[in-house]
């Protein structure tokens, strides 16, 4: 127990300083800033989306990470930030486009 | 008031399982109910998680009205049950007890203060399980068009749902997709375990003996890091933990409620993650081992089980959805596994090493062998020959996984090795108490400590 809190306690303050400085804007883009995502072109395109609106994801490859390629990586993201649209892989009336600077 | 939506469902949840402990078993009279409420939260929790996932797969939204609905027929039909029994006796707590329970206190609420503010980044947290929390909440049941759909096969589709559909229930109560507020569940899963486990073991291990456990577990590193990071790993482990101490309990005192509870505990592995099903497994194949003369309520537990994962298992064969890791059918591809055999021997040794590093698990692992091995020397083998095999199975089985999977293993291993053992660590520090006290006992050439003791096999 001594041990546990020893090493815990330092980590729980750190977590509270870092986390409670968070704006809205960066705790709902957190996973893509993880990620290095642009959040610019997701908030674009989440603006026109309607729920359960089909949408389709136009992204290169890019580069092959342990075990999924950076593209397949925006393709997650994208279902995840876009919801409760639906991502498809059909030809659908909307299409996010998003680019590797 | 989001937060007056999270803590009232969860209120609700707490009846709901305050309810069931009557038709558990787990309480005969008022008098036992009140001894015994530790249990209300878990088994609320557990008992909601398996309805809301089985009710999702037929197009049933589990909300404010399935709460209150079946929060009534419980709190209702457990009084029914308890009617004309003996009355609860107020009883002068014991000092070391609210000490005891002051101190986790303050340390869950200083915990609170890092949930509260904690934000949804990890990869695990937002692709796999939130999103489907919040697909399951936007869309009311699990909709094919997400939960089959191959633009989300990344999110590992034949995971159950029973994590999600507890996500969505906060959702529905909050009334709204809140990626800050939903850590504080997960906060609450740690409460609910610890109230469980002290009443699981309450009766059968000495109050000395039973408190510095829950605290090691509270302050665990691991514990804290990988419940913020709302991944499923640690729920899975801490209700696991809870079943496993339960087992053990009927183990060693043929107490049927503790097998019910267990029961419904392995359940709720079962439909959180696939590898719970290698957990049950351990566990149940670990409980045959050491009470095999006992066969018949243990097949019947077994059988419970199998029937709830059941609906999951034919929406998976319907959707042909199949797992991305890895496949146990590998496991006979002999041409594969024959490229991969020195990755056992690598995952076995690195999954030990985080089982025993302090920094994440304290001494919870190393406290557990020594006392496995004195339990077994002093004659408890019982208690020693489950312990033993759950955690070796579980063990065995996580580096089988890494194997037989086709990923490069070193990062597969990297990625996962953290929190994979949370299962088997917390297994095994839930047994820490009971093999004490065994051991003890059987040292001292006593009895067991209690009354209501049986013999266990």
């Amino acid at each position: 127990m001594i041990v546990g809190a020893v090493e815990v306690l330092p980590r729980v303050e750190r977590n509270i300083a870092r986390d409670s400085k968070l704006t809205a804007a960066e705790r709902s883009h957190a996973a893509g800033d993880r990620l290095h995502l642009d959040p610019r072109p997701f908030d674009a395109f989440a603006a026109r989306l309607s729920p359960r609106a089909r949408y389709r994801v136009d992204v290169p490859p890019g580069a092959q990470g342990p075990f999924i390629t950076r593209g397949a990586v925006v393709r997650a993201y994208s279902a995840f930030y876009f919801l409760p649209a639906i991502q498809v892989t059909k030809p659908a009336p909307l299409v996010f486009h998003y680019r590797f600077r | 008031m989001r937060v007056a939506g999270l803590l009232g469902a969860n209120a609700l949840i707490f009846c709901i399982g305050l309810g069931l402990l009557p038709w558990l078993g787990v309480a005969r009279s008022w008098r036992q109910l009140l001894s015994r409420c530790g249990l209300a939260y878990l088994c609320g929790l557990v008992l909601t998680g398996i309805l809301a996932a089985h009710l999702a797969l037929v197009h049933v939204s589990f909300g404010w009205l399935a709460l209150v609905v079946v929060a009534a027929v419980s709190v209702a039909s457990g009084a029914w049950r308890l009617r004309a029994t003996e009355r609860p006796v107020w009883t002068r707590p014991a000092w070391a007890a609210v000490a005891a329970v002051a101190a986790l206190a303050a340390l869950l609420v200083e915990y609170t203060r890092a949930f509260a503010v904690a934000p949804l980044n990890r990869y695990d947290a937002w692709a796999i399980w939130a999103l489907k929390g919040h697909a399951l909440y936007a869309f009311g049941w699990a909709d094919p068009a997400v939960f089959a759909g191959s633009e989300y096969r990344f999110a590992n589709l034949d995971y159950p749902l029973w994590l999600p559909s507890l996500e969505a229930v906060d959702f529905r109560a909050m009334g709204a997709f809140d990626t800050r507020l939903l850590h504080v569940q997960f906060l609450l899963f740690l409460v609910a375990a610890l109230a469980a486990l002290g009443t699981v073991l309450a009766g059968r291990v000495h109050a000395l003996v039973l408190w510095p456990l829950l605290g090691a577990i509270a302050f665990a590193p691991a514990v804290f890091d990988q419940l913020l990071t709302a991944y499923a790993d640690l729920p899975l482990a801490l209700v696991f933990a809870v079943g496993v101490a339960a087992a053990a309990r009927w183990l060693l005192s043929d107490e049927r409620w503790a097998l019910a509870v267990a029961t419904l505990c392995f359940a709720g592995v079962l439909l959180t993650k696939n590898e719970g099903t290698l957990f049950v497994a351990a566990a149940f194949a670990g409980l045959f081992a050491a009470a095999y003369r006992r066969w018949r309520p243990l097949l019947v537990a077994a059988a419970v089980d199998v029937v709830v994962l059941l609906p999951w298992k034919l929406y998976v064969r319907r959707h042909h959805l199949s797992d991305i890791n890895y496949s146990l059918g590998d496991s006979f591809d002999v041409q594969h596994i024959r490229g991969r055999l020195g990755v056992g021997p690598i995952a076995f040794r690195t999954l030990a090493g985080e089982m025993v590093d302090p920094r994440q698990w304290g001494l919870l692992a190393v406290v557990f062998l020594v006392l496995l091995v004195l339990a077994a020397v002093t004659g408890a083998r019982a208690l020693a020959v489950y312990g033993a095999a759950t955690v070796l199975l579980s063990w065995l089985g996580l580096s089988w996984i890494y194997v037989i999977s086709r990923f490069e293993y070193s990062s597969y291993l990297d990625s996962t090795k953290e929190r994979v053992v949370a299962s088997v660590v917390l297994a095994a520090a839930a047994l820490i108490p009971l093999l004490a006290t065994e051991a003890w006992a059987s040292a001292r050439g006593r009895d067991r400590p209690r009354s209501g003791a049986a013999p266990a096999a």
